[in-house]
């Protein structure tokens, strides 16, 4: 009897500590969630993070380069196939390039979501800062949907991070995605504050974290992608507006500096021995290993374009000329950070005005917001031209003002509708209206039967 | 003068003896040189055995009977002092052949002795006692047989005995014993196969009495592979257990699967175990992947020359006391241990050269050029230099076989083993070191050097009560590739520029091409040390009982070096050098005591065994890169980097803890019933789930030894046993639990950034294995012959998976049960014959097959999960879902498919109906061992039936781009209305390269890989005779050895085995063997 109890006193402590001990508690070289978003120094670090990953990442650079590969901005000199397909407008849905953009857009706001859900329960965080991040978790959610629509037509639109529901999502119409957006813009313009905040959320001359501006900047264009133009006119105002913040640089080589005025929205230089990832990656020393500017693009520069001098250059090789993008003039291997990516810039916000005017007849006023780009780029002022030449001479100048600016050309030739008249007269047979739209990620669909391909597929 | 004659036999076998020379020092020299006066005969004896290597043997009565000794000689022979130093002695001597001097008084001199006293002892491998064994003393009619426990005796031997010992379950073999009064005789037995004692789970056991499924090789068979991996060895020799080889380069990936793949996911490794200590299965190569494009295997850290055996354990009986980690079965690797007797130095050596097993053939310059023309003639488009460098800018004259360039080298292997062993029968011991040196076919100075060191120590107390094992062993491994397999770039235009440049530098031939010798510059290196060390106590309590306690402790480092310097990049594009730094550890602590009671009465046997486990493996790693270096010299260097970043850093405890315990019960040695039960926790599972129970009962019926059937010699041996149990896997990684969130790489405005870690569920429970088996187990002809047939029926249930998620999700992947129950059955058939047995000749033959069948038998919700488009109910694990190939069109010569929808096109995945099995469907091997006198010749066939496999399209773009292509293009469609399999060449037509998109995830992308391959040839021949024995050898043979010689097959790739990694190594080596 009195074995049977001391054997039972140590069965039960052996089970006990047996139990203790295989409770490893918590990695301590990472934090759980309620720890995050209990504290504010590590609750902004967590959405610091979409910014590092947007700069440190393959995003910026994949957007750039396989857009204007797509419409008409690059020459490619890469033999991998997966490059020549995007040249050749002859993806294929296994295409690994493709699935980058899809993938880091989709953790982006994986991201973002987990933030919007982890201020929910804290109670540590003052509601100002929590407003704060909330507005930018918003912002970056709309600014992913809005480029996956850009590149990949319907998309599903992803609110949470619960897997359970979301590995099952059908695509959402490109309306219903530009509703969302919209929605997630209008509420974040009016959670963020007017001016930038530094990483300790104080008051920051730095225009790397998304203020109210940027969200109406993003809205305004929004607004145009929709066609509604009285709405676009009305936000890209309030931007231009605002001009203790932002004004346009006389000087078009300063545009792309750190902070510079015209930066509503640029993602901050983190990387070790590069400034911008486009600086880094498109500015050429010899031969191109991937893309070189197209020569026709540059031709087609009108004389005097001071643009033309300022943001393009070129380099010989082995007797032949490469001309590369020079709105960031900072390279590789330079440990001195002067520019920052460009994100968002006022000049575009002239442009979003300029159609939006000029949809609603405003014809004049929509000329001389065309004219205050076209004369910093040192061109004649435009006369007030008929609608159509009027929406000619905006796209044309959109071309010229914002090339290799995160698919801006690409975006463009498919929102007006002219990508198949220009890009077929280029491209010949290989072109074909449903190369506008790039497929699904082969992989995404396979596990998840509810996404349909894009058609041509 | 016998000595002389030996030496002169020596000096005919060379080098090999030169060896001995050196290591038994100077004992040879000849010429003694002695000056003294007035000095005790016993100093003078020392002097003299200082310089012959001879030991006077004498009585204190003699010497202090003896004269001091004046003495001056100069270079003067043994025999020649010997008499000048007895001349007034009054004492004899004699001299021996085991050099010894003997002196005995003149007074007392009797007739010398013919004969003594020579007792000795037969034992096994293992140093237990073996009877039967027949002992002559040879030249003579004496014969003994050694007792029960192995002893035998001459009451009258000769002296110089030789003995010849033969029985029935060895070969027979001669021993030199010399004038040793009391020789310890060891001799090296075999047992019958069934009655071989084998390793299992906290114990041992022959295989006659076994209830589990276990199988075993041994050393002998490691050592005849030349190979470093110690689980490369199994490959073919083991039924159940798919060992394939996923690439030829040093030190790559081994991937084992024992009786298919539970898990629908990962996890499906099997546990392995090193002396008792649990070892890592997963690639220590972090987050720069491994050299060459591929993982490397931890078991590479091993020496596979330590090893003394490896024990695969299949059923259920075997492994359910290995509980929540037995699911994909248990691998034991018992390292060697000292052998009781005279100290043994052995020393293998063995050096040798190869070259990739396979090539494929591709176009040659003019085929290539043609193929190319005739791509942009159906294009109907004008080649420029912008698409067509190869026609135009380069020169359409040159030829460059880009596998002989990149992956064409002879490689070299030299390996070198020594040991050292010995003990009394009360301590053991044996110390080992090893080095090893691999080289590649990739040009540049690449390898893996491995260098080993062991100690094992065992020791009994008089009483035979306690006992102690210790052993310790480390490896240091140095592994240097290119970051890439240069077997990638072997589709480079046969045309495309020379590789250096009139300067000698690369030629990049104005940025035209991506030199291909840049990856050798892009150097990993891996610097692996492994320590294991464990201490095994037991102590017999008495009346049954035992206490044993293990303990072990490992840890493994990694340091990786990945260089990337700038002269891997075209000079023009002007891109920085850089270089990544990686440190990993694994330390794993673990103790295991055990109480086993023994007892028997009359016919019933019964063991019980109660233990329990506590495991921590502490896993620490950190990951950098260096930015910014100013030169290419300093890579090795994080200092002299401008900019560090640290991209990975991880410090994971895991903890586990069991209980468990046997029960052996047998009836006359008849019947046999096994019953064992685990209770474990493991830190990987959330707070609830962390304890699970698993169990098996196994019965065996010894058949044969009932009355019908008892001592017939014809059918020797029956055994039918069946076995259930139940076991699990905790494969899925730490902490998947936890919401978690991880420092970035990056700093932004100053602040630590914080990214998500993964999607977590915190709900996940154990998912349990039932495995089910009967096993009919045989002996014939007094069990020359063994057969062996087994079925097992494994069913894994409540998957436990790294759910794959699409990646809108944001991730991967969760961890989490899925209701899908999988089932893993199949035959396995062992044949075992010693089928020629003669004194000259012996002949036996093993074979293992396997017919293994894999089905997903219930999937609640497959339709709507993640798994949709890849699995099919009532199917194997093991398909392809892919577009229904058709034809190349006649008319417009493009591939053209089923469509399956019919909605007039192509898409995924509602066309993607046809189902590939690509599963193995048979597998096995067939090893056959002939001996003829002193020759040894030994054979492993290894073959794999495995219909559809990934064939050559993989590594291909379409025919017509701007690649090289395999020959079987040149079958291609040229004219409306030709029939063949290979579509139109074309460079940029885009409906032909979406075509070939198609095909290549078509079913016309899976063929035939089935193969035979001699995997091993060993052939030896043993030197050894008389005059070597009487010199101390025991063993003395050479050897050579071929690994891959020969492969047969149908697959249309470079190697079906290895696929789209380097082919296997055809390696050709000759070494030697010597124990003295």
């Amino acid at each position: 009897m009195k074995y049977n109890v001391v054997i039972s006193i140590l069965i039960f402590c052996s089970l006990s500590s047996c139990r203790k001990f295989v409770d490893p508690g918590s990695p301590t070289t990472q934090l759980g969630s309620k720890v995050i978003f209990n504290n504010e120094a590590t609750a902004t670090g967590a959405q610091l993070a979409i910014y590092a990953g947007m700069e440190s990442g393959g995003f910026v650079y994949n957007v750039i380069l396989q857009s204007g590969l797509s419409a008409d901005e690059f020459i490619n000199y890469s033999s991998a196939s997966e490059d020549i397909n995007f040249a050749l407008n002859n993806l294929t849905p296994d295409n690994y390039a493709v699935s980058v953009s899809w993938t880091n857009l989709y953790s982006f706001i994986y991201q973002a979501n987990a933030v919007l859900e982890g201020l929910e329960g804290a109670s540590n965080i003052s509601s100002l800062a929590s407003q704060q991040l909330k507005g930018e978790a918003k912002f970056v959610r709309a600014f992913c949907h809005f480029y996956l629509t850009g590149i990949f037509g319907d998309i599903p639109i992803v609110r949470t991070t619960d897997y359970a529901s979301n590995t099952l999502l059908s695509r959402n119409k490109v309306d219903d995605v530009y509703d969302f957006i919209a929605e997630d813009l209008r509420n974040a313009a009016e959670l963020l504050p007017e001016n930038y905040l530094g990483g300790n959320n104080r008051p920051s001359a730095q225009r790397v974290r998304p203020n109210k501006w940027a969200a109406v900047a993003l809205l305004a264009r929004v607004y145009l992608y929709q066609g509604k133009w009285q709405q676009a006119e009305t936000e890209s105002s309030k931007v231009i507006a605002f001009t203790s913040l932002y004004s346009l640089l006389p000087n078009p080589d300063k545009v792309f500096l750190a902070n510079s005025t015209e930066a509503i929205w640029q993602l901050m230089a983190i990387v070790p021995q590069i400034n911008s990832q486009p600086g880094s990656q498109l500015i050429l020393k010899g031969r191109p290993a991937l893309v070189a500017l197209d020569t026709a693009f540059v031709n087609s520069f009108q004389l005097n374009d001071s643009r033309k001098v300022s943001w393009v250059n070129s380099v010989t090789d082995g007797g032949f000329i490469y001309f590369y993008p020079f709105k960031y003039k900072i390279g590789q291997n330079v440990s001195v950070v002067t520019e920052y990516t460009m994100v968002l810039r006022l000049a575009e916000q002239y442009l979003i005005r300029s159609e939006a005017r000029a949809n609603q007849n405003k014809l004049s006023e929509a000329t001389s917001d065309l004219n205050i780009i076209r004369e910093r780029a040192g061109l004649a002022p435009l006369p007030v031209l008929p609608l159509a030449d009027l929406l000619r001479s905006i796209q044309n100048e959109r071309k010229f003002e914002l090339f290799t600016e995160f698919g801006d050309r690409w975006l463009n030739l498919k929102r007006t509708n002219t990508a198949t008249s220009i890009l077929s007269a280029l491209k010949g047979s290989n072109w074909a209206s449903t190369d506008q739209l790039y497929p699904i990620p082969q992989s995404e669909i396979n596990l998840n039967r509810n996404l349909t391909q894009n058609p041509g597929y | 003068m016998q000595l002389l004659s030996n030496m002169q036999a020596m000096k005919s076998y060379g080098l090999l003896i030169f060896f001995l020379f050196l290591i038994t020092g100077g004992g040879w020299s000849q010429s003694i040189s002695i000056s003294v006066d007035k000095l005790p005969l016993e100093k003078v004896f020392i002097l003299i055995e200082k310089q012959s290597g001879y030991n006077f043997i004498y009585s204190t009565e003699a010497m202090t009977q003896s004269k001091p000794v004046t003495l001056q000689v100069k270079d003067e022979s043994l025999s020649k002092v010997l008499t000048l130093c007895f001349r007034d002695q009054p004492l004899n001597y004699t001299t021996t052949d085991n050099k010894h001097v003997i002196v005995k008084l003149k007074a007392e001199e009797k007739p010398v002795p013919t004969s003594r006293e020579l007792r000795g002892k037969v034992v096994n491998e293992n140093g237990e006692g073996v009877a039967g064994v027949t002992i002559a003393v040879k030249g003579t009619k004496l014969v003994s047989v050694s007792d029960k426990k192995g002893d035998f005796i001459f009451p009258e031997a000769p002296l110089l005995v030789t003995l010849m010992i033969s029985g029935a379950e060895m070969n027979a073999q001669e021993l030199y014993v010399g004038n040793d009064p009391f020789a310890f005789v060891h001799v090296k037995v075999k047992v019958g196969t069934l009655d071989e004692t084998m390793v299992i789970a906290y114990g041992k056991v022959t295989r006659r009495y076994a209830t589990g499924t276990v199988a075993s090789i041994k050393a002998e068979e490691i050592s005849r592979q030349p190979i470093s991996n110690p689980i490369a060895a199994l490959a073919g020799r083991i039924s159940g257990l798919q060992i394939v080889q996923r690439s030829g380069v040093p030190g790559a990936l081994v991937t084992v699967q024992l009786r298919g793949q539970n898990s629908l996911a990962n996890g499906n490794d099997p546990l392995y175990v090193v002396d008792g200590i649990p070892f890592p299965s997963a690639t220590l190569n972090g987050q720069f992947g491994g050299g060459a494009g591929i993982a490397s295997s931890p078991f590479n850290n091993l020496n596979a020359s330590d090893i003394e055996s490896i024990e695969v354990l299949k059923d259920a009986e075997a492994t359910s006391i290995y509980g929540s980690r037995g699911a994909n079965g248990v691998i034991l690797i018992t390292t060697k241990k000292g052998i009781q007797g005279k100290t043994r130095t052995s020393i293998r050596f063995y050096s040798g050269v190869g070259a990739i097993s396979r090539r494929m053939d591709l176009l040659n310059t003019k085929q290539y050029l043609m193929m190319r023309r005739e791509a942009f003639a159906n294009d109907g488009i004008t080649p420029t230099n912008s698409n067509a460098k190869d026609l135009l800018l380069w020169d359409t004259t040159r030829y460059t076989d880009w596998q002989e360039e990149l992956i064409g080298k002879t490689m070299h292997v030299t390996e070198l083993n020594t040991s050292l062993s010995g003990g009394s029968g009360q301590t053991q011991f044996l110390i080992r070191g090893a080095y090893r040196k691999e080289t590649t076919v990739f040009p540049g100075n690449f390898g893996e050097e491995k260098f080993s060191g062991s100690m094992n120590l065992v020791h009994q107390s008089i009483d035979k009560r306690f006992s102690l094992t210790f052993s310790t062993l480390g490896v240091h491994n140095k592994n240097i590739l290119p970051r890439q397999d240069l077997s990638s770039q072997i589709t480079l235009s046969p045309n495309a520029p020379s590789i250096y440049a009139a300067d000698g530098g690369l030629n990049w031939e104005n940025s035209t091409w991506t030199n291909p010798l840049a990856g050798v510059s892009n150097v990993f290196r891996s610097i692996t040390d492994n320590l294991i060390t464990n201490i095994s106590m037991s102590y017999r309590i008495g009346r049954g009982f035992e206490l044993k306690t293990t303990g072990g402790y490992t840890s493994i480092t990694t340091k990786e070096n990945l260089l990337t310097p700038r002269s891997v990049f075209d000079p023009s594009f002007g891109f920085g050098a850089e270089a990544g730094f990686g440190n990993k550890s694994i330390k794993t602590l673990i103790a295991e005591p055990q109480l086993t009671y023994e007892r028997s009465i009359k016919k019933a046997r019964l063991a019980l065994l109660v233990g329990s486990t506590v495991q921590s493996t502490h896993q620490t790693a950190l990951y950098q890169v260096g930015l910014g270096y100013t030169s290419d010299d300093l890579l090795y260097s994080l200092k002299s980097a401008s900019s560090i970043l640290t991209f990975g850093e991880t410090d994971i405890l895991y903890r586990y803890a069991g209980v468990f315990g046997r029960l052996n019960f047998d009836w006359d040695k008849k019947w046999l019933l096994t019953f064992t039960m685990r209770r474990d926790g493991s830190s990987r599972y959330g707070t609830g789930n962390r304890f699970a129970n698993f169990g098996s009962a196994g019965v065996g019926w010894i058949f044969t030894d009932e009355p019908f059937l008892r001592n017939n010699s014809f059918f020797s041996f029956g055994k039918l046993k069946v076995t259930a149990g139940t076991t699990g896997n905790d494969q899925i990684g730490d902490y998947k639990y936890l919401d978690l969130y991880a420092p970035g790489n990056y700093r932004y405005l100053g602040n630590t950034t914080f990214n998500p870690v993964q999607l977590f569920n915190p709900d996940y429970g154990w998912e349990q294995v039932l495995k089910r088996e009967v096993r009919l187990e045989t002996g014939w002809l007094k069990n020359r012959i063994l057969f062996n047939a087994g079925y097992y029926h494994n069913t894994t249930t409540n998957q436990l998976v790294s759910y794959s998620l699409p990646l809108l999700t944001g991730f991967s992947g969760v961890v989490k049960n899925i209701p899908a129950k999988i089932r893993n059955n199949g035959f396995e058939f062992e044949l075992n014959g010693d089928l020629l047995k003669a004194k000259r000749w012996s002949w036996s033959v093993s074979m293992n097959l396997t017919i293994p069948k894999n089905k997903l038998l219930s999937f609640e919700g497959l339709e709507s999960s993640s798994y949709s488009n890849y699995y099919v109910l009532g199917q194997s694990l093991f398909i392809v879902k892919s577009y229904g190939y058709k034809e190349v069109d006649p008319a417009s010569g493009k591939y053209t498919f089923i469509d399956y929808n019919q909605d007039n096109g192509i898409s995924s995945p509602a066309d993607e109906q046809a189902v590939v099995n690509i599963s193995q469907t048979l597998y096995g091997g067939l090893q056959s061992s002939i001996r003829y006198g002193k020759l040894n010749l030994s054979v492993l066939f290894q073959f794999a039936r495995q219909p559809n496999q990934q064939n050559y399209l993989g590594r291909f773009s379409s025919p017509g781009y701007l690649m090289n292509q395999p020959t079987l293009v040149l079958d291609r469609w040229r004219k409306p209305g030709d029939v063949t399999d290979i579509q139109r060449f074309s460079n940029s037509d885009p409906d032909a390269g979406y075509a070939f998109y198609l095909y290549r995830s078509s079913n016309a992308a899976y063929s035939d890989a089935s193969f035979i391959r001699l995997k091993n040839l060993y052939l030896s021949y043993n030197l050894l005779n008389d005059q070597l024995r009487h010199a101390g050898f025991s063993d003395c043979q050479l050897f050579v050895q071929g690994q891959n010689l020969l492969t047969i097959s149908r697959y249309k790739g470079l190697d079906p085995e290895t696929q789209s990694f380097l082919p296997p190594i055809r390696l050709l080596s000759a070494g030697v063997q010597v124990t003295f």
